[in-house]
């Protein structure tokens, strides 16, 4: 039988050693180094987030030119399109803007200037899925902002997004509840079964409920916060006929992928 | 100088890049300095893994993986040269 180049190239079995001096060398330097930042994760777990934070904002700054330097190619017609229909909404918000406004004062004069506290710190996020590998998020707030791990994350609206696993004095990192084997309790539906919501990366969740509890397609999903807020919705059930609970597929309220801005509680959760 | 741009252009996707395009940099690194895979793939745990995480060390387990796959094409064509 003829043998595959792969075999005859001599590489493997005969000719060559496995290993010679040199490699066995570079092979204990690269393990020290290894080792050494290891070590230095455990003393310093935080000291790496704080050396990349410069470079997550010169990414953002240089995504942002290289947008505007792509919109140089785009059709001439379709940008006056965009133009015509922007000055159209530019239109209609200034009305709209107008008409809160006069509401504004209107109740201002009713019940005075009292505003809330705001509910917690706004923080930029530098990084995202999917730049970082396991769902989680680098936001520009640590703890000279009052940022402290355990604190809640929220998206726009008030979403719940997860909590700060890490915090620097600048910078912290967010573990979102859609994290690969992350569990987080919550409900299902309005009649809120409890269950056990899993990270599957990406932004996905799942969770395992009986199968006669009656959860369908379109049921919200709940998490714990001031209340019960909503993190996403039922998009599919895996139903096996042998097995007493189904598997309930979940999709996020708030995509992962385009998440800019994100509000820090200023208390750390339980 | 090849290979040195290739390690900065790992270095720089771990920061800018979606993850899939780091593990990709790791192991064309990896086919020129076999054990680079392994040394990003720590790098990539220590910038974005909080301590405790639940899942597994996927940037490591990428980097063994890239840096094996390295060793193998390099040892084939050193191995290709050898008998050329």
């Amino acid at each position: 039988m003829k043998r595959s180049s792969f075999l005859r190239a001599k590489g493997f079995g005969r000719g060559v050693r496995l290993f010679n001096p040199a490699s066995l060398r570079g092979g204990a330097i690269v393990l020290g180094i290894v080792v050494i930042i290891t070590v230095a994760r455990v003393v310093f777990p935080n000291a790496f987030v704080s050396a990349f934070t410069p470079l997550w904002k010169s990414g953002d700054a240089a995504a942002a030119s290289v947008g505007a330097v792509g919109t140089f190619f785009t059709d001439k017609q379709m940008l006056a399109q965009k133009v015509e229909s922007l000055q159209q909404e530019t239109g209609a918000l200034m009305n709209e803007n107008s008409a809160l406004k006069a509401r504004l004062e209107d109740l201002t004069r009713l019940v005075g200037t009292r505003t809330e506290p705001a509910p917690g710190v706004l923080a930029g996020v530098l990084a995202r899925p999917p730049v970082s590998p396991y769902d989680v998020l680098v936001v520009d707030r640590g703890t000279r902002h009052g940022v402290n791990s355990g604190a809640f994350v929220y998206g726009a609206g008030g979403v719940p997004l997860g909590t700060i696993a890490a915090a620097t004095e600048n910078s912290s990192r967010v573990l979102l509840y859609s994290s690969p084997g992350k569990e987080t309790a919550g409900w299902i539906g309005e009649a809120k079964i409890a269950v056990s919501i899993k990270g599957q990366g990406s932004g996905a969740f799942y969770a395992e409920v009986p199968r006669e509890t009656g959860v369908v397609v379109g049921d919200q999903v709940y998490v714990a916060g001031p209340g019960a807020l909503p993190v996403g919705a039922v998009i599919s059930i895996d139903a096996n006929p042998a097995a007493t609970e189904v598997r309930v597929r979940i999709r996020p309220v708030v995509n992962p992928f385009s998440i800019t801005w994100v509000t820090v509680s200023s208390h750390a959760g339980l | 100088m090849m290979r040195a741009v290739l390690i900065v252009f790992t270095a720089i996707s771990l920061v800018w890049l979606p993850w899939q395009w780091t593990v990709g940099f790791m192991i064309v690194v990896s086919t020129m300095v076999p054990l680079a895979g392994i040394v990003f793939g720590v790098l990539i745990d220590l910038v974005y893994a909080p301590v405790g995480i639940a899942s597994l060390p996927l940037g490591v387990l990428w980097g063994a993986v890239a840096s094996l796959i390295g060793y193998l094409v390099s040892r084939f064509l050193r191995a290709r040269i050898i008998n050329a």
